[in-house]
Order: C-alpha cells, then structure tokens, then sequence
C-alpha cells in the first residue's frame, strides 16, 4: 500500500510515516495540497491521508482535484474537529465517511486504511 | 442597532471563531506529542528486540514534545489573555500589547487564507481607554474581511501611533483601499472612523483616546 499524507502540520506527518513504514506501509509525507499535486505527478498512491484544514487548499478540495486525477485512489480524512458530529457536514459534502479525529492511534488508522481500501465505492 | 444586538452578532462571532481557532490548533500541538509518544514506544519496543537505539533519537523526540508543549501552552495563555479581554469594561490599554495579542490569536486565521501577520515595533507607548475585547474584536473584523480579499497581500503589518487626542491603528500595504471593511456596528461602539492613505497602501482605524468620554448616553 502507497500512502501519501498531507498536512500543513509537517512534524506530525513526518512522524506518523515513519511509524506506518514500521508497519510494512510505505507513506510519504508533504506539507500542504500544492506539494501533494506536485507529488502525485511523479509517484502512484494507492491512498491519501488529508487533513481537513489546510492553508489555501484544505483537504476536501484536494480531494476532489486528487480524485479527478487519479479515479482510483481513495482517501481518509484528519480533522482536529472536537467531535465526530462537528465532521459530520464536512465529510458528508467530500463523499466520503472515512476520517479520523486528531490525535489518532495508529492502530485506529492502520484500521481504517485497510477498510477504506476494502471499500471501493464508499470512499468516491 | 442596541449594543447588546452589536455584541451579540460582532461579539459572539468573533469570540466563536478564535476559540475555534485556537482549539484546533492546540488539536494539532496535541496530534503532535501523541507521535512523538507513540514514535517512542515503537522505538523502546524495537529496542528490546534487538535493534540499536541511538540516544540523540530521544534526544530530538524530547525535543519535539517540549517545543509542542510550548506551544500549546502559548496557546492557552493567549486564549486566556483574549477570555478576560471581556471582564473590564473601562481599562487603559497598551496598544501595542492589544495589537501583539491580536497578532498571536489570528495567525493561524491568517494562514489558512495564505498570509502572515506582523506586527510593526511601535515608535512610541500608544495607550486608549475602551474596553478591551471592543478592540479585539474590531481587529478580528478588519483582518478577517481584508485578508479575504483575493488581492491581499502574504503578508500584513499591523501598527499603531498616537495622534492629539486620538490613537490609530494602521494595516499595511492594503490594495483598494476606495472599498473599507464594512464593519459600522463595531466602530460606532468605539466611536472609531476609517481613513485610508493611497500613498503608504494604509487602512487607519482612528479611536479616540477615551471613548467613554465621547460615547453618547443613549446608546444603549
């Protein structure tokens, strides 16, 4: 599996991408969505982890212009939202119910990959 | 419209957006410490199944989490500082304190929208009597509308100099200045007006010294 986690956050990604790459995850990490659509042209993703609120671009129009690109990749949302409620609209509105509040376990997310990569549809 | 309807909508706003602001940021510091932790548990367990672990790697973890915890505890002062900007309702403010809190509180706004905030060192000790919150909310209504605007600038500089009898608070460089924040409600509680100056690219909020010396009584 080929993740690509994007976040203005860097210090967060960095880490969580060497923690899933002791998970047998190969993970790249950028800091926000013009070095994640730079990214993307020159590496294949199967999945990209996004933050929901990023400068300029935030994570559920990187999605949409991620997806018009590449049909096949699939996505999981972060959000440092305080309740699942909170994400609701936001998720509903990106088409997609796969999404993790900040902090996250890496077990949670580990998780929530192979599910989202399980369901095809869902996640478009 | 009353005060009480200018706080309502101005206030509340302006109180809602920096809490969130400032409560997805601490979110991010907390995100942050928990891989750091999480970093370290995985490391500590690798360890004990034989793979070397380099002290200068606990070293830089260490170092990570007490910078995050500097932050958010930065975070929280400044949250705390804005939560009492409502308790007086007469104060003599420090401009300059005022403008560095404001600084402080909406950068992350600022960011999101592609720019930075920076606040000019002050020539001079600029001091009003208003009630603190009034000016931070003002504040919080200028950045957030010019800051919006698609022509805006990375980077704005907040300032302020003191003139006879009135203070004013300066944004730079600001492009179409012939269209102004529209912000009545909060500049009427103030008793503040807008000028521009073409040549510095300058929006000015100029505020009396003592707006409770020139406020109306029947405003309320």
């Amino acid at each position: 599996m080929r993740v690509l986690l994007v976040d203005d956050e860097t210090e967060l990604v960095e880490t969580l991408a060497e923690r899933l790459a002791f998970r047998g995850v190969e993970a790249d990490w950028v800091g926000g969505a013009a070095d994640a659509l730079e990214r993307v042209k020159t590496k294949a993703f199967d999945l990209a982890v996004l933050d929901v609120k990023m400068p300029k671009i935030g994570g559920i129009e990187l999605k949409k212009r991620l997806q018009a690109l590449y049909p096949a990749m699939k996505f999981i949302f972060l959000t440092g939202h305080g309740s699942e409620e909170d994400f609701t609209a936001g998720a509903a509105e990106a088409g997609s119910n796969f999404y993790l509040i900040k902090p996250v376990k890496i077990e949670a997310l580990m998780k929530k990959m192979n599910e989202v990569m399980q369901h095809s549809g869902e996640s478009r | 419209m009353s005060h009480s309807d200018i706080m309502a909508e101005s206030g509340l706003r302006c109180f809602g957006a920096v809490s969130a602001s400032i409560s997805h940021e601490l979110k991010n510091a907390l995100a942050i410490i928990n891989e750091n932790a999480g970093l370290l548990e995985d490391l500590s367990r690798m360890a004990q199944n034989g793979r070397p672990l380099a002290p200068e790697r606990l070293q830089v973890l260490a170092a990570n989490v007490t910078r995050q915890v500097r932050r958010a505890d930065a975070l929280i002062k400044h949250m705390n500082q804005f939560a009492h900007s409502v308790d007086a309702l007469v104060a003599c403010c420090d401009l300059e304190d005022v403008l560095s809190l404001a600084a402080a509180l909406n950068s992350r706004m600022a960011a999101m929208k592609g720019g930075t905030l920076l606040l000019e060192p002050f020539a001079a000790p600029v001091r009003i009597t208003a009630r603190p919150f009034w000016i931070q909310n003002l504040i919080w209504r200028c950045l957030n509308e010019l800051l919006e605007r698609p022509d805006a600038e990375k980077q704005l500089h907040l300032n302020a100099r003191k003139t006879p009898g009135a203070a004013v608070i300066t944004f730079s460089p600001v492009d179409n200045l012939l269209t102004t924040p529209h912000i009545p409600g909060v500049l009427n509680l103030l008793k503040a007006v807008q000028a521009v100056d073409f040549q510095n690219r300058e929006l000015q909020i100029v505020l009396p010294e003592d707006i409770f010396a020139t406020r109306d009584t029947n405003s309320d």
